[in-house]
C-alpha cells in the first residue's frame, strides 16, 4: 500500500504518462509545468484583450442595427432611403442627409487635398530644414485640435464673411467645405509627409544626378513612389470628413433638404443625429440609429479600401519567391508591356551588326537621344513655376492654420484669469468661470484611460509577441482599424443605447468614459504594438538565452524598453479624448455639475464651448474655453513629442 | 603645400581643378585641391574615412548644392568651362556628369522606366527610340541578358549587384562625358564587383571615370591614375596629398603619409 502511494503522481503531473517520459525529462517538465500553465493562461488573457476590439466593433454594428430595426421594418428600406425627412409627420427618408454628407465631404476634399499634398511636398522637398521643422510641428499639433474649435472658427469668422460674400446667412455647404477642408488639411498633410519621408534619400539623389530638376524629381520620382501612402492619407482624410459632426453641425444650417445652391442651408447624417438625438423618440430615434448604421458601413468600407490599397506594399517585403511569382504574373497580365518586351527582345536578331562595336552602340544611343524634342517651355521655367505653386500652397496652408491659432489666442487671452479657471458658471448666460467643465473633462478622460490602457496594452502584446500572422490577426487588425474609423457620433449613439440605457448607467462619467475608452482603444493598441515591434530582436534573444519564459521576456525586457513610446501613444489618445465632443454629447449629459462619483453627470469643456458658441450668448466664455481647451491639448501633444524624442535618444535613434 | 601631383602629363585634361576649397556651413572640409583629371581614363580617389574624397567627388557634379549651407571656392573646369561659373545650371551639368552611388538606388519603377528616365527628361518620347536606348544601355551595362524578358519588373526586385548595373545602365542611357562612382562596389557581392570592374574597363575609352574606393586592391586593379586624400587632424580641412600614375604610387610613393596608408599603417 505504502509503496503504491509513493508511486502516485503528484497532482500537477497527473496527465504525464510515466511510461513515455523518462525520469530525466520528467524532471525537466516538473520545472516547466506550472510555468507553462501560467504562460498559457496569460496568452489566453491577452487574446481575450485583443478580441475586445473585435467584440466592440461587432457589438456597435449589431446594437446600432438592432435599434434601427423598428424604423426599417415599419417604413421599409426603400422609404428609409427616400427623399423626405420630416419626423414630425412620420417621414424618415435619409437621402437628402446622405447627399448632404457626400456634398460636404466631396467639396472639402476638392479644396483640402491639393492644399495638403502641396503643403506636404513643400515642407519635405522644398522648404529649408528649420522652417520645415517649425511648420510641420505646428501642423502636427493642429491635427490634434478638437473639431469643435474648427467649427467655432467657422461659425464666428467664416460664416459672417461668406454671408457678406454670397448674401444670406452664411450657413451651408460652402462654409462647411472650408471648415472641413481646414480641418482635414493637417491630417492629410501629416500622413503625406510620412509617406514622402519614407522614400530613401538615395532615390532623390539618383534623380538629381541624372539631371532632373527639382520639379521633375518630385513629379516623376517622389510622388509616384509615395503614391500608396498619399492615397491612404486621402482616404483617411475622407473618413474624417464624412464622420465629422461638431464642425459641420455648427455651420451647415441644418435644413434636411437637397440644397439649391452652395450657400443655402443643408444637413448631413452626422449633424442631424447630433441635433435630433436630444428630443427624439420612437421611430424617429430608431431612424437616427439607422443613419448611424449607414455611417458605420461607409467608414468600415473606407477602411476596407485602405487595407486593399496598402496590401501590395506590405506584401512587397515577403519572400523573394513570392515577389518573383508576382512579377511574373504582372508581366503576363500586361499584354502591351509583354509585346514591348518581345519587340525589344527581337531587336538584336534584326540588327546583328550592332553588337560588333562598342563605339557603334554609343553612337546609336547618342543619335536616339538627339531625337528628343526640345520642350516648348524650358525645364527651368516649369521648375520655377511649379516650385512657386508648392510654395504658395505651403504659405496658404500655414497662413490659415496660423489664423486659427491667432483667432483663439487673441480672443481668448483677455478672458483668462484665475477666476475663469477656478470659478463656477453663474446665471443663464454662464458668466463667471468654467471650473466644473474642466473637472468633468479631466475626470472622464482619466477614467477612460484607466479602462482603456490595460486592455489596449495587453491586446498589443498579444498581436506583437504571441499571435501568429494569419487570418485571426488580420481580422483583429481590420476590426481595430474599423473601430478607429467609427464616426464619433456613432460611438456616441452606441454609448447612449448600451451604457446609458441598456446597462442603466445613465448620463454619467462612467457611460462617457466607456464610450471614450472604445474610441481610444485602437489608438493605444496601434502605438503600443509599434512600440513593442520597435524593440530590437537581439534584446529579446538575450533574455531568452538566460532561460526566461515568454512572459518574463515580455514583462521585464520588452515592455520596459517600449515604455516611452507606449506612453507617447497614451498621451496622444488622452489628447484626442479631451477634445472629443460628439461621443460625450449624449453619454455624459449637459448639466453643469462637479462630478464626484463615476455615476455623476457633467458637462465637459467641449460641450460647454459648443453650447456657448451656438447660442451666442456668452462669446467671452466661449473664447476662453476654446483657448484653455487648445492649450490643454497642446500640452498633451508637446508632452507626447517630448516623450518620443527622449525615447529616440535612449534607443540610439538619431 | 603638397608637391606630388604632377600627373598626368601626356593626357588630355578632362577636369581641371585649381586651389579648390569646400565648406559645410562653417566647417572647412576641403582645402587647396589642385589636380588635372585625365580625359577618358580611370582615376581613383583613395584615403581613410572622412578624408573628403566623396565630398570632392560630389563637387564635380554639384550634388553638394542640394545640401543646405555648402560653399565652394577655387576653380573647377570641365572641358575648359567653369563648373561653378555664373549662369551654369547644375541640372544641365549633371546631364553631362553622371553618378553611381554606394547604395544601388534604382527608382521604385520598372527596369524599363528606370533606364528610360534620363532620355525622357531630355524630351525623347518616341517609343521606338526609347526602346532602342533602353536596349543599348542595358547591353552596355551587361545586364541585358538577365533582364531582357522582364523589362517591366520592378527595379527593386533585382539583386544588389543587378541593381547597381541597372543604375549604370540608367546613367549610360544619357551618355555622360564623365562618370562619377562613389564606392560603387562596397554594397554588392564579389561576382558583381567583377562585372562592374569589367564594365569600367569597357567604358573608359569613351568617358572619364572617377571612382572613390576604400578597397586598395580595386584602385590598383582598375585605375590608371590615383589620388590620395587625407585629413591629418580632426577639425581641420582635408586635402590632396599625392596624385600620380597608379602603379608608380604603389611601387614608390613619394609622400611618407601615402606610404603609411597604402601599406596599411593607418586608416
Amino acid at each position: 500500500m505504502a509503496k503504491e502511494k509513493k508511486l502516485q503522481k503528484p497532482p500537477h503531473l497527473e496527465d504525464i504518462d510515466p511510461n513515455t517520459s523518462g525520469a530525466h525529462s520528467r524532471q525537466l517538465q516538473l520545472v516547466s509545468r506550472s510555468t507553462m500553465i501560467k504562460e498559457r493562461a496569460l496568452e489566453a488573457l491577452f487574446l481575450a484583450c485583443a478580441c475586445v476590439a473585435v467584440l466592440a466593433v461587432l457589438l456597435i454594428f449589431a446594437f446600432t442595427l438592432y435599434k434601427a430595426l423598428p424604423v426599417l421594418s415599419d417604413i421599409g428600406l426603400l422609404s428609409f432611403f427616400g427623399m423626405d425627412w420630416a419626423p414630425s409627420s412620420g417621414h424618415y427618408g435619409i437621402m437628402a442627409l446622405l447627399v448632404g454628407s457626400v456634398i460636404v465631404t466631396a467639396g472639402a476634399l476638392v479644396i483640402g487635398v491639393p492644399l495638403a499634398i502641396g503643403c506636404a511636398v513643400y515642407l519635405t522637398e522644398i522648404a529649408n530644414k528649420r522652417l520645415s521643422n517649425i511648420v510641420s510641428t505646428a501642423v502636427d499639433l493642429l491635427a490634434g485640435v478638437p473639431s469643435v474649435i474648427y467649427g467655432f472658427f467657422g461659425l464666428v469668422i467664416l460664416r459672417p464673411w461668406l454671408a457678406d460674400l454670397t448674401g444670406g446667412l452664411g450657413f451651408g455647404a460652402l462654409t462647411a467645405w472650408l471648415v472641413l477642408a481646414i480641418m482635414i488639411v493637417p491630417t492629410i498633410t501629416t500622413l503625406t509627409m510620412d509617406a514622402l519621408r519614407s522614400i530613401p534619400m538615395g532615390v532623390r539623389e539618383a534623380s538629381y544626378s541624372m539631371g532632373a530638376t527639382k520639379w521633375q524629381t518630385i513629379y516623376k520620382v517622389v510622388l509616384p513612389a509615395a503614391k500608396l501612402g498619399i492615397v491612404n492619407a486621402v482616404v483617411l482624410g475622407m473618413g474624417r470628413a464624412i464622420g465629422e459632426t461638431m464642425a459641420v453641425l455648427m455651420v451647415v444650417g441644418n435644413a434636411p433638404v437637397i440644397p439649391e445652391n452652395i450657400s443655402s442651408p443643408i444637413s448631413t447624417l452626422t449633424s442631424q443625429i447630433a441635433l435630433d438625438m436630444g428630443y427624439s423618440s420612437g421611430l424617429h430615434r430608431s431612424a437616427l440609429f439607422g443613419m448611424g448604421v449607414v455611417l458605420f458601413i461607409i467608414s468600415a468600407g473606407l477602411v476596407g479600401i485602405v487595407r486593399l490599397i496598402s496590401r501590395p506594399r506590405e506584401a512587397k517585403v515577403d519572400t523573394a519567391k513570392a515577389v518573383k511569382e508576382r512579377a511574373e504574373k504582372n508581366y503576363r497580365a500586361k499584354a502591351t508591356d509583354y509585346e514591348l518586351a518581345e519587340d525589344v527582345a527581337k531587336a538584336p536578331s534584326n540588327l546583328p551588326e550592332l553588337e560588333k562595336e562598342q563605339e557603334h552602340s554609343r553612337q546609336r544611343i547618342k543619335r536616339l537621344l538627339a531625337s528628343g524634342a526640345k520642350p516648348k517651355v524650358s525645364k527651368n521655367a516649369t521648375n520655377a513655376t511649379m516650385l512657386g505653386v508648392f510654395r504658395a500652397t505651403g504659405a496658404v496652408t500655414t497662413g490659415v492654420l496660423v489664423l486659427i491659432i491667432l483667432f483663439v489666442l487673441v480672443n481668448g487671452l483677455p478672458v483668462m484669469s484665475l477666476d475663469f479657471i477656478f470659478g463656477w458658471p453663474q446665471g443663464v448666460n454662464a458668466e463667471g468661470g468654467i471650473f466644473p467643465t474642466i473637472v468633468s473633462s479631466l475626470y472622464v478622460t482619466v477614467l477612460a484611460m484607466l479602462i482603456c490602457t490595460p486592455i489596449a496594452v495587453l491586446a498589443a502584446v498579444y498581436l506583437a509577441e504571441y499571435a501568429k500572422q494569419g487570418r485571426l490577426v488580420n481580422f483583429i487588425r481590420y476590426a481595430t482599424d474599423t473601430l478607429a474609423s467609427v464616426p464619433s457620433i456613432v460611438m456616441g449613439l452606441f454609448g447612449f443605447a448600451l451604457f446609458v440605457e441598456a446597462f442603466g448607467f445613465g448620463l454619467s462619467m462612467l457611460s462617457a468614459a466607456l464610450a471614450l475608452a472604445l474610441m481610444m482603444l485602437p489608438i493605444v493598441m496601434r502605438t503600443t504594438e509599434e512600440a513593442i515591434r520597435a524593440v530590437p530582436r537581439y534584446i529579446r534573444w538575450g533574455a531568452y538565452g538566460l532561460g526566461a519564459t515568454k512572459w518574463q521576456v515580455v514583462s521585464r525586457v520588452v515592455l520596459p524598453s517600449a515604455f516611452p513610446r507606449i506612453a507617447t501613444g497614451i498621451v496622444l489618445a488622452i489628447g484626442r479624448a479631451v477634445g472629443e465632443t460628439a461621443v460625450v454629447l449624449y453619454t455624459m449629459g449637459q448639466a453643469i455639475n462637479l462630478p464626484i462619483t463615476p455615476m455623476d453627470s457633467g458637462r465637459p469643456m467641449t460641450i460647454h464651448l459648443y453650447l456657448l458658441a451656438n447660442d451666442g450668448i456668452n462669446m467671452q466664455a466661449a473664447y476662453g474655453t476654446a483657448l484653455l481647451l487648445m492649450l490643454m491639448i497642446l500640452a498633451f501633444n508637446l508632452f507626447a513629442r517630448y516623450l518620443s524624442r527622449k525615447s529616440a535618444k535612449k534607443t540610439g535613434g538619431k | 603645400m603638397t608637391e606630388y601631383r604632377d600627373a598626368p602629363k601626356n593626357e588630355k585634361t578632362g577636369i581641371h581643378v585649381a586651389d579648390f576649397n569646400f565648406w559645410y556651413g562653417s566647417f572647412h572640409a576641403l582645402t587647396g585641391v589642385t589636380m588635372d583629371i585625365a580625359q577618358n581614363k580611370i582615376t581613383s580617389f583613395i584615403g581613410p574615412s572622412g578624408c573628403g574624397k566623396s565630398t570632392f567627388l560630389r563637387c564635380i557634379n554639384r550634388m553638394n548644392d542640394l545640401i543646405e549651407g555648402t560653399r565652394t571656392q577655387g576653380t573647377m573646369e570641365l572641358d575648359g568651362n567653369d563648373i561653378y561659373g555664373p549662369g551654369v545650371d547644375p541640372v544641365d551639368l549633371r546631364r553631362r556628369v553622371g553618378m553611381i552611388f554606394q547604395q544601388p538606388n534604382p527608382f521604385p519603377k520598372s527596369i524599363y522606366d528606370n533606364v528610360a528616365f534620363g532620355p525622357r527628361l531630355q524630351g525623347v518620347t518616341s517609343k521606338s527610340d526609347l526602346d532602342g536606348i533602353v536596349e543599348e544601355s542595358l547591353k552596355r551595362a551587361n545586364l541585358w541578358k538577365e533582364v531582357s524578358n522582364q523589362l517591366n519588373k520592378n527595379g527593386l526586385a533585382l539583386s544588389g549587384g543587378q541593381q547597381q548595373r541597372l543604375c549604370i545602365a540608367r546613367v549610360l542611357a544619357v551618355q555622360p562625358d564623365v562618370l562619377l562612382m562613389d564606392e560603387p562596389c562596397s554594397a554588392i557581392d564579389p561576382t558583381s564587383v567583377q562585372k562592374v570592374e569589367d564594365l569600367m574597363y569597357e567604358l573608359a575609352p569613351e568617358m572619364t571615370i572617377i571612382i572613390v574606393t576604400h578597397n586598395m586592391q580595386q584602385a590598383a586593379r582598375v585605375s590608371d591614375y590615383m589620388a590620395f586624400f587625407l585629413q591629418e587632424h580632426a577639425g581641420e580641412p582635408a586635402t590632396l596629398i599625392e596624385y600620380g600614375v597608379t602603379s608608380e604610387i604603389f611601387s614608390s610613393p613619394r609622400d611618407q603619409r601615402t606610404e603609411d596608408y597604402i601599406t596599411g599603417r593607418f586608416g
